[in-house]
């Protein structure tokens, strides 16, 4: 019930919550692992979706949310996300017959648009409808859904929306089927930003006022039937979608209903007890160490429980700008000194229920992430080795006073206090602080902060390297409302990540990203503490229930009913 | 028949009464000064245990799944009422811990709440006019509040400075005095017009004597009453603001959290929750059978019927 | 004539308290280090952006005029925006979420059904339970009967709802599975399924309500048996029903009254807790869920109608002790 439905709808960036995960890796259930794919599960039946967020909205402009959750069933984009457990994160065409051709060393974007595409009111898909979607994510009415083509269009600055009849010209429609975007600069991952909610198709000149959000128009395979405010919303199949036009949604349910506001602890328990139509439902947040523990019991359940191997990065920044931590050689102590094995207890349990113990900054299932340690030691640290350390670096005494900021939310103060404790060990005293959520966003992200550490998680709206590293990383991200929580600011690695953001070729922009990645580690802004998986319930008669490492969420375009 | 307040015992001897001839109120006493001892002691129990409420034993944790190792929530010589699980911090040093801040809270937030409330109270029944009106007014003004939400605003804008405790003290005895006055007010309302009152105000008595002479005896037993559910209403009270999130920050023990804490592992570890609920209702059960029997003491009119 | 000039003084007196009311919660919300405008400004969000949804929210005024816009609003409505996309919020607008894309006054009304009915229902039950134990247990009293029924008295005092709710539904309605484990059936659409819904929440609320009536109703009842009055009256030959139904009963309702009228009240506007554990769709969740987003304006509309309900309850139970005790004057 401390969750801010808003903020916390699938996807949320700055603060990737989440409990621990049982060995199996992220796999569908292995009645149906061993048929194979989704052959053995036929169209039909309703799909029961328990939120624990009062609302669910489906306005493309104002959605926060994942490509793969419930926006993703009504709407589609240009392009999509493959995923497959195990494997990295793929973008598709969709709408579009490729994921873009770009011209003007990547600073021009083009799509065509397929054959045969309709919205649910029968008329057809065109190219303006797609710019018109991404006019209006520009008007102050609509505009608090994502915002990463906001600051890439040209002329976009200043630019509020086309109510008043005004277009934005750097996106041309030269006919109905092909749709141009003139950028700023150079950017390689257009073909992403072109696969999230806010570019998708709204039907020129609708979508006017803030129903929209409840009674949207689709392109998906289905359409919102009826909205019942905090309740529950009904979605059913969308007559004029053509199944030969999507590759990426089998489409499987016949109906689809999404509970809204229900308790996360009862939802837990419902799964288990697995009565009435709960067989045919999946939890939608994460199934915390308690009800893990739980499950350890019951064997009959624990195959409904299904894991990432993998998931958003969890750390401990250190406020790069004030007192001891302005030293990186400080900053390298504590890599020494935090002791990660014990964080993963504290996080879930164990460190199996974890995730794995992270060393780098790019998070897994991500393409390009090169996996390296430039600190390496054991999973409980070497406190030692810090000790000698601090002690070079100036400090022979240990570090006293050291003020540590986290959220009350997710038991984040449990987790400040098992840092706090293995800082001890390295003669590192730390005071934690913990405040409300909203107060705790509000503190790390203002323009002048005064702590010391802090504890966070990171989970990327869209797959790539540049959604892990520019947001926490670049000093444009450094206080306004960004992300950059260790106040890292490097000319060089703002340089690094402009040319990787403007290397066209994904397996040369990999590298670039890794080598970032590296680069950063080594002034050591952050603690990379662990990679933490996240683990969903699921009714017994729900299939393809697979939870890729990224988004470390339940893809809800692939599920079905087994019949 | 009786024409004054027949002189009701001093508060001293009414306790010495009631502890000698009630055996629950008895029980309940000694219930109040085990836990006031353990509140005081904690730091002294925790050593004897040989545990400190906050360090974290990541041994006594069962690896695979973060539950306490062993049976029974790992109780153990070293561990006497377990540990909690992810963590493995001592919960019988974090029950004695929690003592310490469910009965500051619950004690001195009644405190505040009852002298306020009484005084707010007996002036507004007794004296009328305009002052009832504004009391009267304040009261319906506060009670108008929904405290729970206030509480979550206030913890979020006291700044980092302003001990947690304090806080919680001074928010939660100022939303309690409006129930409270007007619980007096009306009981003042009926006494105002008594004999014993309006004789004593003819004998040109001032406000202040005839409230502490002729309405204060009288208000006793509401005003006991009130204050034995207040206290453990109060250390409830903290408990559900740390469920909401609102509570004393962690590490610091109190009760409250680790009963909403536990009621996550109700299935997987129920005897994490035992212990904290038990001290709870413990605390409540105690102050109420003890106020009970402190009431009928302090009630000359209820002598009659024994 | 009085009683004429009581109400108009009351009437006179919620309005200001309600103004006074709605001017601190502002007030102390708006004190908050969060702002309420980077939810409306999207991710990433950018310091233009930021003011451009700050603006159109209507933020970037000073608390207190936007107070005041708020108060205007009640009158004369209010719009957001310019053009096509404008928002219109009609005259009496008690402001509009954006997060909700409602008006405050239409989401508070929708959720009104949920917590009456869990309200009401519960108060009957805790109301009769409470009352008619109490007057047995000071009848009975010092007996095994009055000691059983103050035990578990104090255990519903002593219980946190949290805990209470959460044990109901994983005992009754996971594992027996005799009773829904959540959710709300609106009673026009299907009375049966309303009941059956609201068993266990009116239950447990009330358990936990009725610990506190019956300590207060003993007390009140073994004060009254003791007044000069009921002596008289047995004295005097009256049958104990009598002597207990018509004289002491009507006395011990005084201070019962005092305190179900301030709990009804409450409760009215929202029994957070209840509400939350049992997944119902109610008043409390609405403005719990209003503080986690910080939705300011649907904030500030749930407590002035919680608010408002409080007083006039006060104001009811003001009404019925001057009927029920004469000796009250209204004042």
């Amino acid at each position: 019930m401390d969750r801010r439905g808003f903020l916390r709808l699938v996807g949320v960036a700055g603060v990737a919550t989440g409990a621990g995960a049982f060995l199996a890796a992220c796999n569908a259930n292995p009645t149906q692992d061993a048929a194979g794919s989704s052959s053995t599960t036929k169209p039909g039946g309703t799909l029961y979706v328990i939120n624990d967020t009062s609302s669910n909205y489906y306005d493309p402009a104002k959605s926060q949310g994942l490509a793969t959750t419930s926006n993703g069933l009504v709407h589609r984009r240009l392009t999509a996300w493959e995923l497959t457990p195990g494997q990295d994160a793929k973008v598709v065409p969709d709408l579009a017959t490729d994921t873009g051709r770009s011209s003007n060393n990547g600073a021009t974007w083009s799509f065509t648009l397929k054959d045969g595409l309709k919205f649910s009111d029968g008329t057809p898909i065109t190219s303006a409808d797609i710019k018109w979607g991404t006019e209006r994510t520009f008007a102050p009415a609509f505009a608090e859904g994502l915002g990463y083509h906001k600051t890439l269009l040209v002329g976009a600055s200043g630019y509020t929306g086309p109510f008043s009849g005004q277009g934005l010209d750097s996106i041309e429609t030269p006919d109905d089927k092909t749709i141009v975007f003139h950028l700023v600069r150079p950017f390689g991952d257009w073909p992403w930003i072109a696969s999230l909610i806010s570019l998708a198709p709204v039907p020129k000149g609708k979508g006017t006022t803030a129903s929209y959000s409840t009674s949207p128009i689709a392109s998906g395979p289905y359409q919102v039937a009826s909205y019942q405010a905090g309740v529950a919303v009904n979605l059913s199949r969308n007559p004029h979608w053509d199944r030969s036009t999507d590759s990426v949604r089998p489409a499987l349910p016949d109906k689809i209903v999404i509970q809204l506001s229900q308790n996360d602890t009862v939802i837990s328990q419902r799964l288990i007890a697995d009565n009435g139509n709960d067989q045919f439902a999946f939890g939608s947040s994460f199934v915390d160490p308690s009800q893990l523990a739980q499950l350890q019991g019951k064997p009959a359940v624990k195959p409904r429980v299904v894991t990432c191997s993998a998931g958003p990065i969890s750390y401990l920044a250190m406020n790069t700008t004030k007192g001891p931590m302005a030293n990186v050689a400080v900053r390298r102590a504590f890599q020494y000194a935090v002791d990660k094995g014990a964080y993963q207890v504290a996080w879930a349990g164990s460190a199996a229920l974890a995730g794995p113990i992270a060393t780098t900054l790019i998070t897994p299932g991500i393409a390009g992430r090169e996996v390296y340690d430039l600190y390496p030691t054991g999973p409980n640290g070497d406190p030692n080795k810090a000790k000698q350390m601090l002690a070079a670096a100036g400090y022979p005494n240990g570090l006293t006073g050291l003020k540590l900021v986290v959220s009350t939310s997710n038991s984040y103060a449990d987790k400040a206090q098992s840092v706090a404790q293995s800082l001890a060990r390295a003669g590192i005293q730390v005071n934690v602080q913990s405040m409300d959520d909203d107060t705790y966003n509000a503190t790390v992200t203002a323009n002048s902060v005064d702590y010391d550490l802090t504890l966070s998680g990171w989970n990327p709206d869209f797959p790539s390297a540049n959604g892990n590293i520019e947001a926490l990383y670049a000093s444009s991200e450094v206080g306004n409302g960004g992300y950059n929580l260790s106040r890292y600011s490097s000319p060089e690695v703002d340089n690094m990540i402009h040319d990787a953001q403007g290397t066209i070729d994904p397996v040369a922009a990999g590298k670039k990203w890794a080598a970032v990645d590296k680069r950063i580690m080594q002034d050591a802004p952050v603690v990379p503490l662990i990679f933490a998986r996240n683990s969903f319930l699921h009714g017994s008669k729900v299939d393809n229930f697979e939870v890729p490492d990224y988004p470390s969420y339940p893809n809800y375009l692939k599920m079905g009913i087994a019949q | 028949m009786v024409t004054s307040v027949s002189a009701p015992r001093s508060l001293p001897a009414a306790l010495v009464r009631t502890l000698r001839t009630d055996r629950w109120a008895l029980a309940g006493a000694i219930v109040i000064v085990v836990l006031v001892f353990v509140a005081i002691a904690a730091p002294l129990l925790a050593a004897i245990e040989g545990q400190d409420p906050n360090a974290y034993h990541i041994n006594a944790l069962d690896p695979n799944s973060g539950l306490p190792a062993g049976s029974l929530g790992g109780i153990s010589g070293t561990h006497w009422f377990g540990v909690e699980p992810l963590t493995g911090r001592d919960l019988f040093a974090r029950v004695c811990y929690g003592a310490r801040t469910s009965f500051l809270i619950g004690l001195a937030a009644t405190v505040v709440a009852v002298v306020v409330g009484t005084l707010l109270g007996a002036g507004a029944g007794y004296l009328g006019g305009w002052f009832n009106r504004v009391i009267t007014w304040l009261t319906d003004v506060l009670l108008g509040f929904p405290y729970l939400v206030f509480m979550i605003a206030l913890g979020a804008i006291a700044p980092p400075s302003v001990p947690r405790p304090l806080l919680l003290i001074l928010v939660i005895g100022f939303f309690g005095w409006p129930s409270i006055t007007r619980i007096v007010r009306s009981q003042t309302l009926a006494l105002r017009d008594r004999k014993f009152v309006s004789s004593a105000r003819a004998m040109g008595a001032g406000p202040w004597h005839v409230f502490r002479t002729e309405l204060l005896p009288n208000l006793w037993a509401p005003i006991i009453v009130v204050a034995t559910l207040n206290i453990p209403a109060n250390i409830g009270f903290e408990a559900a603001l740390s469920f909401l999130g609102a509570g004393i920050p962690p590490p610091t023990s109190s009760w409250g959290q680790s009963i909403s804490t536990a009621s996550d592992w109700i299935q997987s570890d129920p005897l994490f929750l035992l212990f904290p609920a038990a001290a709870l209702f413990l605390a409540t059960w105690s102050f109420n059978v003890f106020g009970d029997g402190l009431r009928d003491a302090l009630d000359p009119r209820m002598v009659v019927r024994r | 004539m009085r009683l004429a000039r009581f109400v108009l003084g009351r009437l006179l007196a919620t309005i200001v308290v309600l103004f006074v009311l709605g001017l601190a919660t502002y007030g102390v919300f708006y004190l908050l280090p969060s702002d309420p405008a980077q939810l409306s400004c999207g991710r990433p969000c950018t310091p233009q952006g930021l003011a451009t949804a700050r603006a159109f929210m209507g933020f970037n005024h000073p608390w207190v005029v936007q107070y005041f816009q708020f108060v205007a609003g009640i009158f004369t409505g209010r719009t957001f925006g310019t053009g096509v996309t404008a928002i219109h919020c009609a005259a009496p607008c008690f402001g509009y979420s954006f997060q909700q894309n409602q008006t405050v006054l239409s989401l508070i009304t929708s959720r009104v059904p949920v917590t009456f009915s869990l309200a009401i229902g519960a108060a009957i039950i805790w109301l009769l339970v409470g009352v008619g134990i109490g007057v047995l247990s000071a009848l009975k009293r010092g007996t095994a009967l009055d000691r059983i029924t103050m035990a578990g008295a104090v255990a519903g005092v002593s219980a946190p709802a949290y805990v209470v709710g959460l044990l109901a539904i994983i005992i009754f309605g996971l594992n027996l599975n005799i009773v829904p484990d959540n959710g709300y059936v609106p009673l026009t659409q299907n009375p049966v399924g309303w009941l059956w819904h609201m068993i266990t929440p009116w239950l447990v609320l009330a358990f936990l309500q009725a610990a506190i009536y019956t300590r207060l109703t003993r007390t009140q009842m073994l004060d009254v048996l003791n007044e000069d009055f009921i002596r008289t009256a047995r004295a005097k030959g009256v049958p104990e029903r009598a002597v207990v139904g018509r004289h002491a009963l009507r006395n011990v309702l005084l201070p019962v009254v005092t305190v179900f009228g301030i709990d009804l009240g409450a409760l009215l506007g929202g029994a957070i807790i209840t509400e939350t554990v049992f997944s119902m769709p109610g008043v409390g969740a609405l403005l719990i869920g209003a503080v986690h987003s910080l939705d300011l304006p649907l904030l500030l509309g749930c407590t002035l109608f919680a608010a408002f309900l409080i007083v006039i309850a006060n104001f009811l139970v003001d009404l019925l002790y001057g009927a029920l005790d004469p000796r009250a004057r209204l004042t």
